[in-house]
């Protein structure tokens, strides 16, 4: 065995280039021929590395096969989509309870960065089962998911974004003499940090995830952040008002319940690459119930989604789902679970077993 | 722990993405659905090739390491695998790095590479080897846990 290990040693690059040299022949687009399928037998019988080198190359090879998944491209950025703030309305400010606050600071960038950074103000949404990257005049990069609206008012002390509704992921420009601030649902946060996703879910719950860097989280009272979204109180006011909830770092992750004013905060450790990984235009399972996993679908389309038997909500299932066009999503469900997804009219389908045996 | 790396890996493959679209853009810009079809004619055509590959290798043919019209399961725990392979690809360079995400990701022909990068075939077979060794020495130190779990002979390498 030694002695093997001292032939794999000495001709290390010579074995491995002899490996790679067959692997490639197998991979040919001709068969091997019966004369060179003894010299690949005699060859694999010269020692066990030869064996060995030869599989293990093999195998990785094969395993590249994954690497198609890079064939469906993730949908093409949208360019900005700006209107202007004349049709945000009070009544969308009484919409929102209270508000979510995010402060970053970390480094400075010279004043002039920021001369045109109003140039961003504006209301920017999303229509439902679309996403959109839009790049700030701060040069920081807000992605807006499915059904979603955000005001933008940048000023000269402070860079804040109002999350209204629906969800979106932030890479933050830094800049301490600016904070960037994002509200939304019920609560307040102060982060350094850098990336981050905040979803104000139904019911005014508020999901924060954190890509990069730190946030700390605080809450403030619901009719300050009501004037705050309304632009009448000052922002000394909001901070004095706030009640510090705890920090969050890269990987973590909490809801801010929307009908209650904790004093405490449940961190959750979660994968955050799943947990972002709409921004690239896929959703991750692995092993949420059906249940969850269309419910977290029907984000993206106004198609209700429903279930021929009952029993199928509770199947756990895994995969990855495009999101955007409908028709892809169901197709997505009828491959990766086995189930049939009938369309009842055009604005229904239901799941239902299929025909044949249900794999699961 | 999702942690710095998570995130460069994330970079990676969207850069990865990017380039593959790029690649096929001339072509044509097909609905997306097509694409996943496009996904599984090449998954497909390369499934059959690997398991020819390891029908060589063995007496006893064992498809262990062969994606083979994978379930969702499966797809899910291949998530991972598919981060380590995007990140040891970006270290291909120029001609190695096209000719293999030709083959792995379109599963085009060595014959068919040859053709779209202007170039002999055994030019593409050096480009397809270079990258076997790229690979391997880049997955291999990163002790990367997916290649040994999917050995072809089902454990008794090693």
């Amino acid at each position: 065995m030694s002695e093997n290990k001292i032939v794999e040693f000495l001709d290390k690059e010579s074995l491995e280039d002899e490996a790679a040299h067959w692997l490639i022949r197998m991979d040919g687009d001709a068969d091997l021929t019966s004369q060179e399928l003894l010299e690949l037998n005699q060859w694999r019988a010269r020692s066990p590395a030869h064996k060995a080198k030869l599989d293990e190359l093999a195998a990785l090879w094969n395993k590249a096969n994954i690497l198609t998944e890079l064939a469906v491209p993730v949908e093409n950025v949208q360019p900005p989509r700006l209107s202007t703030s004349k049709r945000f309305s009070r009544s969308v400010f009484g919409s929102i309870a209270a508000s979510l606050f995010v402060a970053i600071a970390v480094m400075s960038i010279p004043s002039s960065y920021f001369r045109s950074m109003d140039d961003s103000n504006g209301v920017y949404s999303t229509k439902v089962g679309q996403r959109q990257t839009n790049k700030l005049s701060d040069g920081s990069q807000v992605q807006l998911n499915t059904d979603t609206k955000i005001r933008v008012n940048f000023n000269e002390q402070f860079r804040d974004v109002y999350l209204l509704k629906g969800e979106a992921h932030f890479e933050i420009a830094k800049n301490k003499n600016s904070p960037f601030r994002v509200f939304a649902g019920n609560g307040r946060i102060r982060a350094v940090g850098t990336a981050f996703s905040v979803h104000l879910k139904k019911g005014n719950d508020v999901d924060i995830v954190v890509s990069e860097g730190r946030v700390a989280l605080a809450q403030i009272a619901d009719d300050t952040s009501a004037q705050v979204l309304g632009g009448a109180a000052s922002h000394t006011a909001l901070s004095l008002d706030a009640k510090k909830l705890g920090q969050l770092k890269a990987g973590e992750a909490v809801t801010i319940a929307g009908d209650e004013l904790d004093e405490s905060i449940n961190i959750e450790y979660v994968d955050v690459s799943k947990r972002i990984s709409w921004t690239k235009g896929v959703l991750v399972f692995s092993g949420e119930t059906l249940d969850e996993v269309v419910s977290e679908l029907s984000r993206y389309t106004n198609v209700s989604i429903e279930f021929a038997e009952p029993e199928l909500r509770s199947i756990r299932i895994g995969g990855r789902f495009p999101t955007g066009e409908s028709e892809i999503m169901f197709a997505a469900i009828e491959s990766n679970v086995g189930l049939q997804v009938r369309r009842v009219d055009n604005n229904r389908v239901v799941i239902s077993d299929s025909a044949n045996s249900n794999k699961l | 722990m999702p942690n710095q790396q998570d995130v460069e890996d994330v970079a990676q493959e969207a850069y990865l993405r990017a380039y593959v679209a790029e690649q096929k853009k001339e072509i044509d810009q097909p609905k997306a659905f097509l694409f996943t079809i496009a996904k599984n004619i090449a998954l497909n055509k390369l499934s059959q090739k690997s398991m020819q590959i390891t029908g060589y290798l063995e007496d006893k043919p064992e498809l262990e390491g062969v994606i083979e019209s994978p379930s969702a399961y499966e797809v899910a725990a291949a998530h991972e695998d598919f981060r380590n392979y995007c990140s040891a690809v970006v270290g291909l360079k120029g001609k190695v790095r096209e000719a293999f995400l030709l083959r792995k990701v379109h599963g085009s022909s060595h014959k068919e590479i040859a053709e779209k990068m202007n170039v002999s075939i055994s030019s593409v077979e050096k480009y397809l080897r270079q990258a076997t060794i790229v690979l391997s020495k880049t997955l291999a130190s990163d002790t990367n846990p997916a290649l040994n779990a999917h050995s072809l002979s089902g454990g008794k390498r090693k």
